[in-house]
């Protein structure tokens, strides 16, 4: 009887002991998110009611505080410590005199990071963003809206032009600043050495080209007596390394819109890309490719040309013949001479590859800067500071007279530079790409310009915002592994037809379709 | 005694086996050890691949130590993987002893809420927030607090702790020793085992602490080695910088130095806790 009585009051505490818990639990959360909230209130009016002071004391005396930042962007593989960062620390110095007092932290898993701290509330002052994100952040009402205060980016309006400026408008209106957008750098290189071993000329058209890969298989171009070498290669671009073939049927590789004659065309529905893919089937089936065309990496596309493996390959410049590769193939194999060449001819043209003009990344403000307008104007002030003048030239060349000089007006590297190379991620806001490339890279000139100016086709899915139950990953995806089991033989040609159904049905092409002719009318591409 | 055929093709096919999976293992950390010991121009001379190194360079060994991040994120990974394995113990022995006693009034349901968390967690967003408020963002002890204590040891470390005599406890407090003595004096001197299992597997994720780094540390000043290392290895590798003309990926043999230099010091201390770590295991789950 006792026992029994004595265990139900245990129950019985047990009982309260939980429940009270339970309550203790649930009103520490709530008057933690509560305590949070009034937190970052007060926060702000202390820092409005320190801007008043100022402005206070900015009628009495010039003196102004110094107004904190936050900002975040991607790391580079060889980004120092933040003490031995020399960029960084020259960046803070000079934006002092601006009574900026700006931190940088740079992240490494860029936009799953970022995605993380926005969605848990933590947003940076200022930040850059790919398209998509871009996008999504604006709707959702994260983004400082620019519009009102795009006189306060005078270098900006100076240097971007209408249209990539225009880029950055969503649902018409500007939440971010573009970063101004790369050009080409892919080229076709030829082992000039080679042709001239077995009496070959360049190739010209698709037909050379062939017959020239096939030969550099077949009959020896190392004469070291072994069937060791390929015709054509390329490394980290998978179905892209074959850009000059779909160039010369005058389209491009898969998932791509681009316009003729003032008329869309989706390059994977054109007649004239089921005739390349019939080309580079031929091709594949010569022997003459590189068993490992799709899945090389750029370390090793670049090893095998540096290694006399290979005869011909599409490749960037940058990962080429830009230091230090140019001395490692030259060290590596003497006699090699790599030479790149004009497109090839063929019955849709003369294109090398195909590039895009759209903006791919876009400097963010957090909206939360507009309840403080101090805050806000250092920040629009720093966006355009690194857009152009002493400070853009830091982020872009380093320090003057250590890493650059200025001679003439003209800025010339000093060999000093290398040590900075890493100062691309500050660039939020890009640079003249052509300028910068050829000051920082002078051995380079005839790569860098040729790569920018020969006859491409501009792409121009990079301008298109998705719409809505339409998923271009997805279908890109499904392109390309279908593009491969047709240039691999895997499945046949009779069954095309089914696959570009199956992109229409599946994939909802037609939705996106449509919506980039709505789409690319507005920025008056299409008329 | 004769060894009959059958034995001597059984001898035969597991040393075969044992040593042909000794090959699988040691032959790409060979491959690794020597390609970040070779010159870049002497690969490429061999055919891309080599396995013995014809010549030898320290030269990204030296360059790595310049690097300016390396030795400040080894002190912090040191860090985390000390005093958090310290932490670790401390707390999930501390759980998990009441946890093992059968006197202990609500004992089912409390490790029914540690249960819990083991099939249902609160997400990405929600911790992060949680991390958030308590303040613990940007700094180390973010890659501490939040993995404290880990249910699935803690479990192994309360079912061993349960299978200790019950006469061992009936004896010391007959002694006059309180709840802390016991556990100070008696149990932990005898799961020295447990311990330092439990302490391997703490130590060794939190040596290859790289998800919470992710999530709640900005600063580069404080991020720890893995971190480091994806840098070299990967890049940052996301539509933003994908096409940029600026990027520099670091060499096949730096690449190699860094995974050398981060595998090194777990490859060292495991040998000598292995003995405890298979006794420990089988301590565990046989007794009793």
């Amino acid at each position: 009887m006792c026992k029994k009585g004595l265990s139900i009051t245990r129950i019985i505490s047990l009982k309260r002991f939980i429940s009270l818990f339970l309550c203790v639990i649930l009103i520490l959360s709530i008057v933690g998110c509560q305590s949070s909230g009034e937190k970052a209130s007060e926060g702000e009016k202390s820092v409005t009611s320190s801007a008043e002071k100022d402005n206070k004391s900015n009628d009495s005396s010039t003196e102004k505080t110094i107004v904190k930042l936050t900002m975040l962007t991607s790391a580079a593989t060889n980004q120092p410590a933040k003490d031995q960062d020399i960029i960084l620390k020259e960046l803070k110095k000079q934006l002092m005199e601006y009574n900026i007092d700006l931190d940088v932290n740079t992240l490494t898993d860029y936009s799953n990071q970022l995605n993380v701290r926005i969605a848990g509330g933590n947003i940076p002052d200022i930040f850059s963003a790919g398209k998509i994100e871009y996008v999504e952040f604006a709707k959702q009402g994260i983004l400082l809206q620019l519009d009102p205060y795009m006189n306060n980016l005078p270098s900006v309006l100076k240097n971007y032009s209408e249209d990539i400026i225009n880029q950055a408008k969503v649902d018409g209106k500007m939440y971010g600043i573009s970063k101004r957008p790369y050009v080409n750098y892919d080229l076709l290189f030829v082992r000039k050495d080679w042709l001239d071993k077995l009496g070959l000329e360049v190739p010209k058209t698709l037909d050379e080209f062939y017959n020239v890969a096939v030969a550099f298989r077949e009959n020896d171009p190392d004469g070291n007596g072994q069937k060791d070498t390929y015709g054509f290669s390329t490394g980290g671009q998978g179905i892209r390394g074959f850009s000059p073939i779909f160039g010369a049927y005058g389209t491009t590789t898969p998932t791509n819109i681009y316009v003729v004659d003032n008329t869309l065309k989706y390059s994977t529905t054109e007649p004239m890309f089921k005739e390349a893919l019939a080309y580079i089937k031929k091709f594949i089936d010569s022997g003459a490719v590189d068993p490992e065309f799709l899945v090389n990496t750029t370390e090793v596309g670049r090893q095998k040309m540096f290694m006399g493996q290979v005869g011909m390959a599409y490749f960037q410049w940058s990962e080429m013949t830009k230091p230090p590769f140019g001395d490692q193939l030259k060290e590596a194999d003497p006699n090699a001479e790599w030479i790149y060449i004009e497109p090839l001819e063929g019955p849709g043209g003369k294109y090398l590859t195909s590039t895009s003009k759209a903006v791919g990344s876009f400097l963010c403000f957090s909206s939360a800067l507009e309840k403080d307008r101090q805050k806000l104007e250092a920040a629009l002030k720093f966006a355009d500071l690194i857009t152009e003048g002493p400070i853009h030239n830091l982020l872009c060349y380093g320090i003057e007279n250590k890493h650059h000089k200025v001679e003439n007006g003209k800025i010339v590297a000093l060999p000093e530079i290398g040590e900075v190379s890493y100062s691309w991620v500050y660039q939020l806001t890009g640079r003249n790409e052509m300028e910068y490339l050829i000051a920082k890279y002078p051995i380079c000139e005839n790569e860098i310009i040729y790569a920018a100016t020969a006859p491409m086709i501009e792409t121009l899915n990079g301008y298109i915002i998705n719409p809505e139950g339409f998923n271009y990953g997805d279908l890109s995806k499904y392109e390309s592994d279908e593009v491969i089991k047709f240039i691999y033989g895997q499945k046949d040609f009779s069954e095309y037809d089914k696959f570009i159904e199956t992109c229409y049905s599946a994939y909802n092409l037609s939705l996106y379709l449509e919506e980039a002719e709505k789409q690319l009318k507005q920025f008056g591409i299409l008329k | 005694m004769v060894r009959k055929t059958s034995d001597i093709i059984f001898d035969f096919i597991v040393y075969f086996s044992l040593i042909f999976s000794c090959i699988c293992i040691l032959f790409p950390l060979l491959y690794v050890v020597s390609v970040s010991l070779t010159p870049y121009a002497e690969v490429i001379k061999n055919g891309g691949f080599m396995v013995i190194p014809r010549k030898i360079t320290f030269e990204s060994y030296i360059l790595f130590f310049k690097e300016s991040r390396l030795p400040r994120a080894y002190m912090v990974t040191i860090f985390i993987t000390v005093i958090g394995t310290f932490l670790n113990l401390l707390f999930t022995t501390t759980l998990a002893y009441p946890l093992s006693r059968k006197n202990l009034p609500g004992k089912n349901k409390i490790l029914f809420m540690i249960f819990f968390t083991m099939l249902f967690s609160g997400g990405t967003i929600p911790t992060y927030l949680v991390v958030k408020f308590i303040g613990l963002l940007n700094s180390v002890w973010a890659m501490i607090i939040p993995g404290l204590v880990n249910t699935y040891n803690l479990l192994i470390m309360k079912n061993f702790f349960a299978n200790i005599d019950e006469s061992l406890f009936e004896a010391a407090r007959i002694d006059g020793a309180g709840e802390t003595r016991v556990l100070v004096q008696i149990v932990l001197p005898l799961s020295k085992a447990i311990l330092s299992t439990i302490g391997l597997y703490y130590g060794v994720a939190h040596w290859n602490q790289y998800y919470s780094a992710i999530m709640y540390i900005d600063d580069s000043d404080i991020q720890p080695l893995q971190i480091v290392l994806r840098q070299f290895l990967a890049g940052s590798e996301n539509d933003i910088t994908k096409y940029n003309p600026d990027i520099e990926v670091a060499p096949e043999s730096l690449k190699m130095t860094a995974v050398i230099l981060t595998a090194l010091p777990v490859l060292i201390v495991y040998p000598f806790l292995q003995k405890y770590f298979t006794q420990g295991v089988m301590l565990g789950s046989i007794k009793g």
